[in-house]
């Protein structure tokens, strides 16, 4: 639920990176912050160990500039991949307005994608979602691997929906703010049919 | 000589004097998982086609002149690398994207190419596929390099694009000029194989292939780079998974459907659990593998696992099997066969 701050004029969305665990979502936010201007973000706050599993989140924000006077901030928020931190990722999940989903493109790892795609669906539900209500797009990360799975065949089991998906090698940003534009126009769009 | 297959426990009886290399893959013919496998040989002596190594080793003579072919788009890197192949008396031609590799290809043939996975304009992987497909660069050794440390995941590069090695980008510049001259046959090969050293597979089934299509023209879009073309997989997760569900229904014949699905779930969770454990702590694994500690020094993560396990797995099925446990001792075997410890 998008948090509106009608004193300071300012909109704030939140987006979460969901995926499998070393799928590419700390990379996404990292080539995000990386290549963003410095008076257009925050602070990226990584809550990792040295040997870079995410434990709680990776949390991004990010100004877009105003829509009829009002400031949109964009929260960009990565959930932990790990399959038993379950609990961290129903709580990052909460007042989510869109989700990029990263998909590791790798065959060995399309079970664990459609572990984490499941559990994201039972996650939302716990909350009274569903993935009809919250805007989301696929991101299938690390296209350039040898044992990539081919496109057809991850849009069949990923994206039954057919919603926007892009492929992506997130660690040269190839498809990165691709996605990142989809999330934030869905988003944005879902904003506007509420304000109405 | 007799091997075994780590998964599924099948004998194969290999004949090691048929067989050039050290360390070959072999494809389990009953549940399809490739294993490596370290040929032991007879005793030098028993051996004819062995040439007889000197005695005395004077100084090795120099290597002989090689040319390669290099494509890295950052031209830094580029030149690291380059200045470490020259170091090791190799002339070294340069390229930054697919392109010029191709235009040089085309005047000149190197003795190796070596390629960034994705390069400008057109992908290492894609002119991988490209040069095998040509009769006059067929003795053309490749290599290339992928941008990610994921080695476990990584299939041999020879399997896919018809490249015959695949380096990690993080020890390209110590790595490369041995195997590169391993690749060429100008030594003979190491004593232990990193798991990146080119590796022989079995021969595979040329399948016809499409003709190669037009050089896809990557729009130059900064800052954004282009999104890829898909590669032209041959692997599918699809058969992969329902290979993993005939499996099931094979080894429980006396369960119902629905019973069958509950521990084929079961199954799963396990394999997801004990590849998160490995992802996560490669270290972890290889030291615990190799020093016999494996269950002590990822005991929490295991913990954490068997937690998950418990509380989504029901009961009925966790009195009769414990897949979480097979499935640890079938990565320590795997990892086992990949370290050569018996």
């Amino acid at each position: 639920m998008s948090f509106i701050n009608y004193s300071s004029r300012e909109i704030n969305c939140k987006i979460v990176y969901y995926g499998p665990g070393l799928c590419g979502k700390t990379t996404n936010l990292q080539y995000i912050y990386n290549k963003t201007a410095p008076d257009q973000k925050g602070k990226m706050i990584s809550l990792a160990t040295e040997t870079e599993r995410t434990l709680f989140f990776d949390f991004l924000p990010l100004n877009l500039g105003t829509i009829r006077g009002f400031k949109i901030r964009f929260h960009l928020y990565t959930v932990p991949g790990q399959v038993f931190y379950n609990a961290s990722r129903k709580l990052i999940l909460k007042g989510v307005d869109g989700i990029v989903f990263v998909a590791d493109s790798q065959v060995e790892r399309m079970e664990a994608n459609i572990e984490s795609f499941q559990n994201m669906i039972d996650n939302l539900k716990e909350q009274g979602l569903s993935l009809e209500k919250i805007p989301y797009v696929i991101q299938y990360n690390k296209r350039d691997l040898p044992n990539a799975a081919p496109l057809d065949e991850m849009r069949t089991l990923l994206n039954k929906e057919s919603v926007p998906d892009f492929e992506a090698v997130a660690t040269k940003g190839v498809g990165v703010f691709d996605t990142l534009k989809a999330i934030s126009k869905l988003v944005l769009i879902e904003l506007k049919k509420g304000a109405r | 000589m007799k091997v075994k297959c780590p998964k599924c426990g099948a004998l194969y009886q290999i004949d090691p004097s048929r067989i050039a290399k050290d360390v070959v893959k072999l494809r389990c013919k009953k549940c399809g998982s490739i294993f490596g496998v370290r040929i032991k040989r007879a005793a030098p002596s028993q051996q004819q086609e062995v040439k007889a190594p000197p005695v005395e080793k004077p100084a090795p003579p120099p290597p002989p002149p090689r040319t390669v072919l290099l494509g890295i788009e950052d031209p830094e890197r580029l030149e690291e690398v380059a200045k470490a192949l020259e170091t090791a008396r190799f002339t070294v031609k340069r390229a930054t994207d697919g392109l010029q590799v191709l235009d040089v290809l085309s005047a000149e043939k190197p003795d190796a190419l070596v390629l960034d996975v994705v390069l400008p304009k057109v992908f290492g992987f894609e002119i991988s596929e490209l040069v095998r497909k040509r009769e006059s660069l067929k003795d053309l050794r490749i290599v290339l390099i992928s941008t990610y440390n994921k080695e476990k995941y990584v299939r041999p590069a020879q399997e896919n694009y018809g490249a015959d090695a695949f380096v990690d980008p993080k020890h390209v510049v110590e790595r490369l000029p041995g195997m590169l001259r391993q690749l060429l046959g100008d030594v003979s090969a190491p004593e232990k194989p990193t798991p990146e050293a080119p590796a022989p597979s079995p021969p595979k089934p040329e399948a016809p292939q499409p003709a190669p299509a037009a050089q896809p023209s990557q729009p130059e879009a900064p800052p954004e780079p282009s999104p890829p073309p898909s590669p032209p997989s041959q692997v599918s997760a699809t058969k992969l998974m329902q290979e993993q569900a005939r499996e099931v229904e094979e080894e429980f014949p006396d369960l119902s459907p629905e019973q069958r699905k509950e521990v084929e779930k079961a199954k799963r969770l396990a394999r997801l659990i004990v590849s998160d454990i490995l992802l996560y702590n490669p270290d972890k694994v290889e030291q615990g593998v190799k020093s016999g500690t494996f269950f002590t020094l990822l005991e929490k993560d295991i913990e954490d696992g068997r937690k998950l396990f418990e509380e989504r797995v029901p009961e009925w099925i966790r009195q009769r099997w414990d897949f979480l446990t097979e499935e640890l001792n079938r990565l320590i075997e795997r990892k086992k066969a990949e370290y050569g410890i018996s």
